[in-house]
């Protein structure tokens, strides 16, 4: 048997683990949220914009979940490196959210001006990559093997503050002028939530930062 | 020894009747709550959108808003995950096995939890208070003055989020629960129509009209009476307190009249308010 049939039968059968492996039920509410927020009635294009904005919200909250991983402490010193498994399940959480993100585009777009669909995907790929890299730094410090409940309410805190910035450093403008500061800053949200969820996965036992080792496992902790 | 250690035993049991731990508990919880990151910068967001708001949008209907209805978003969302957070960091840690064999029963570790959100109930009045001086100090105008009940408003949703928090780590002990919990909230917020005052069912209920663009001038005020919306989010904090206190109390038929009773109540004022 030649390897690329065993690699095959080996990636088929941790896709049928991934259920088990993935903590994926909290982007099952989120998809719920998504399907209310869709059939919640808004009006005008600024309604569409909004909801769109609030699917992505969810979307990347119950996706920041993919990075919990319990036995994260156990498998530390498998040969897997710690970058492969976290790419994996940010991959994983891509897969499983983009589906669900271009059929509210879909549902959504016939009322938005054909720009926003472009920008606002732009803000649903920042908003992923900063949920995502926002939970593996804390994975990495103090979060634990299951950083998402703690990532949770970081990525509402960062769309409330979002909101509450003066209106020049405003990222959710409605403006349909002078929007280019808004989309910069979008850029430069994804580019760090992509540059951060680099840093955070560097093998800790190769970077000499605050090796896992040195610390308290909390699995030891437990009765 | 064994007869020694078993008085000994007894008389902890009857300290422990004499003196309550509760006191102590909230304490300690209402420290924790207080110090936690979440409502250390909800407090931080609220004085970020002071400044913006003056800043940028500044004038008698938003100064309005921001004192009556501010605090709702910016502080009550985020001590609402902070108390689920704070409320359920034993059981994530797989420490509630361990505080079981603790004299202090579940059943109070859960009220004191609810005690605690008086902590950011406090410092938010105290908050309040303190805008209220500046307004007077910068005379800030406003269209009239606002009542004692409209003032209470933010802090009363403050609250409401700390013991809901409480409530929601207690039932719903699943991750990410919290967050249909949020979204649950908004939308029920978003039930009622500003034109016919039933927004007032909501708790983010904005008083003054907003009016055109650029939305600073006095417009007048949406129709319902704000003293009746102050009694009914009191009641429904005392409901959600009561909800979390059925979970694990012994006494569930007790708790169960308190919330059907504070129920009552929140339905009366409700009605009340409405125009």
């Amino acid at each position: 048997m030649g390897a690329t049939p065993v690699r095959r039968r080996g990636l088929r059968s941790l896709a049928g683990l991934a259920p088990r492996l993935l903590r994926w039920q909290p982007l099952a509410g989120a998809v719920v949220i998504v399907v209310v927020v869709l059939i919640w009635p808004t009006e005008g294009w600024k309604g569409g914009v909004w909801s769109l904005r609030a699917i992505a919200l969810a979307l990347a909250m119950g996706a920041l979940f993919f990075l919990d991983d319990a036995a994260a402490e156990l498998i530390a010193p498998v040969p897997t490196p710690l970058w492969v498994r976290t790419w994996t399940r940010a991959g994983a959480a891509l897969l499983a959210t983009l589906p669900v993100w271009i059929v509210a585009l879909l549902v959504e777009g016939g009322r938005l001006p054909g720009v926003w669909v472009l920008w606002l995907s732009m803000e649903f790929a920042a908003l992923l990559a900063a949920g995502l890299a926002l939970t593996a730094l804390l994975g990495r410090g103090r979060g634990g093997p299951e950083p998402g409940v703690l990532a949770m309410p970081g990525m509402v805190l960062i769309a409330l503050a979002m909101l509450a910035v003066p209106e020049d450093w405003n990222l959710l403008s409605l403006k349909t002028t002078d929007w280019a500061s808004a989309h910069v800053g979008w850029a430069a949200v994804l580019s760090a939530g992509v540059t951060a969820l680099l840093w955070a996965v560097r093998d800790p036992g190769r970077s000499g930062w605050r090796s896992r080792a040195a610390r308290p496992s909390s699995s030891a902790t437990r009765p | 020894m064994i007869v020694e250690l078993l008085e000994s035993h007894e008389d902890h049991e009857d300290l422990e009747d004499k003196v309550s731990a509760l006191p102590v508990l909230a304490l300690t919880e209402a420290r924790r709550l207080l110090r936690h990151p979440l409502t250390l910068l909800g407090f931080a967001l609220f004085a970020l959108s002071v400044v913006t708001e003056v800043g940028d949008y500044w004038g008698p209907r938003p100064a309005f808003s921001l004192i009556t209805n501010g605090m709702v978003l910016w502080l009550g969302v985020l001590v609402f995950f902070a108390a689920e957070l704070v409320a359920s960091a034993s059981r994530r840690a797989g420490g509630d096995e361990l505080l079981g064999v603790l004299p202090t029963s579940r059943t109070r570790r859960t009220a004191a939890s609810c005690l605690a959100a008086l902590g950011p109930f406090l410092v938010a009045c105290l908050v309040q208070a303190m805008l209220c001086a500046g307004y007077a100090v910068w005379e800030v105008p406003l269209e009239r003055p606002p009542t004692i009940f409209e003032l209470a408003s933010g802090p009363l949703c403050v609250l409401g989020a700390g013991v809901l928090g409480v409530a929601s780590a207690r039932w719903l002990p699943w991750r990410g629960s919290s967050m249909l919990v949020m979204v649950a909230l908004i939308l029920y917020n978003n039930i009622g129509d500003e034109a016919t005052g039933r927004h007032l069912l909501g708790f983010y209920a904005e008083l003054p009209i907003w009016g055109q663009w650029p939305y600073r001038a006095a417009k007048g005020f949406h129709p319902g009476n704000t003293d009746w919306h102050a009694v009914y989010l009191l009641a429904l904090c005392l409901g959600a307190g009561a909800l979390a206190m059925l979970r694990d109390s012994p006494r569930r038929w007790f708790w169960l009249g308190a919330g059907a009773l504070t129920l009552v109540l929140a339905v009366v004022a409700g009605w009340a308010q409405l125009p």
